[in-house]
């Protein structure tokens, strides 16, 4: 139920932020990776943004505080529910692939993302005064170097070796998200990277309910970032798409509560009956 | 294994007060214009055209 609904936020996102409605819009980032030269987009990506500050040497507080707030609020939640990139990704690793999926422990090789935010995002351009991670962007050829080409055939002139080492890139990563999903976002991604940090304090969490957990790694086998929740959920490579939840009665979303939701005479950390009223004895755990 | 037992009741609203302060700040500083500036400016560049 939670991947039908999930799939319908993402599609409703993706059209929206690439519906050429309210281009005054890009004004503010997305809270997502989504790129701003896509002839319909209408918000400013915020890769694209901040390494535009840093190439001009200021520090996008906009964009930072943006990014804060959804980070602060969900976590990494943007990342499952509304980029666009991650959806093209789900999508991708839904279609038929000659022999087995892959599996990789993303926790083994999660450190890359972090090396592409400090070196491609951040050091690179800094040096070279150029965007390097969106010349290189796979989402950057998708959503706006292959539109634009198909909009205005004149661009075709402009073509030289670097586009089709930007090609190649994309269909390495489409290769690579057929077979392993969300590889993106695992090992490339800096805004995931940068996102993920706000997993150690947002105020929507998974609730794990210990002692009870069976080991059946059926969360494991569902995750899509090739973690194990019970000991990983609220890590920094949690996306919040809570596939998890959907399959285990000892994983619980606790989701920032207003006053006006929050139930009388208590309650306080936000913990309801919902699915762990079943656990109910348990005591509830978090990491991180 | 799973990590300590969650302290109850602190307020966790302080982290996005404090971004939105730096959102209004940014807003202040005209940081807008810079990013509107810089997203209707097409890079060619990055589209892998041009030079």
């Amino acid at each position: 139920m939670i991947a039908v609904r999930r799939g319908w936020v993402q599609l409703g996102s993706t059209i929206l932020a690439n519906s050429g409605l309210f281009p005054a819009l890009k004004c503010v980032n997305y809270p997502f990776l989504n790129c701003y030269s896509c002839p319909l987009a209408i918000g400013a990506c915020p890769v694209g943004t901040i390494q535009h500050f840093v190439i001009i040497r200021r520090v996008p507080l906009l964009v930072i505080g943006v990014l804060g707030i959804v980070g602060s609020i969900w976590g990494r939640m943007s990342c499952a529910w509304l980029c666009p990139f991650g959806y093209i990704q789900d999508l991708l690793y839904r279609l038929p692939w000659p022999g087995r999926k892959l599996t990789v422990d993303t926790r083994r090789y999660g450190w890359v993302k972090y090396v592409v935010l400090a070196v491609l995002f951040l050091a690179i351009p800094f040096v070279t005064l150029e965007p390097w991670f969106c010349k290189l962007c796979p989402a950057g050829t998708l959503q706006a170097g292959l539109p634009w080409l198909a909009l205005s055939p004149t661009l075709g002139g402009l073509i030289g070796w670097f586009f089709w080492l930007k090609i190649a890139l994309l269909l390495l990563f489409v290769l690579a998200a057929m077979s392993l999903s969300r590889v993106f976002c695992r090992f490339a991604c800096p805004l995931g990277a940068a996102y993920g940090l706000s997993n150690r304090w947002s105020r929507s969490r998974i609730e794990v309910g210990g002692r009870n957990c069976g080991d059946c790694r059926r969360c494991a086998a569902t995750c899509p970032m090739g973690l194990r929740p019970p000991t990983d959920a609220n890590s920094t490579d949690c996306i919040r798409c809570e596939e998890c939840v959907r399959l285990c009665e000892h994983l619980k979303v606790s989701r920032p509560q207003t006053r006006r939701s929050r139930p009388a005479g208590g309650g306080s950390s936000g913990q309801g009956e919902g699915r762990l009223g079943a656990a109910k004895e348990d005591v509830v755990f978090t990491r991180g | 294994m799973l990590g300590r037992p969650r302290p109850p009741s602190a307020w966790r609203g302080w982290p996005a007060l404090v971004f939105a302060v730096l959102v209004g700040v940014g807003v202040a500083g005209r940081e807008s214009a810079e990013i509107l500036e810089n997203a209707v400016l097409l890079c060619l560049a990055c589209m892998g055209l041009g030079k």
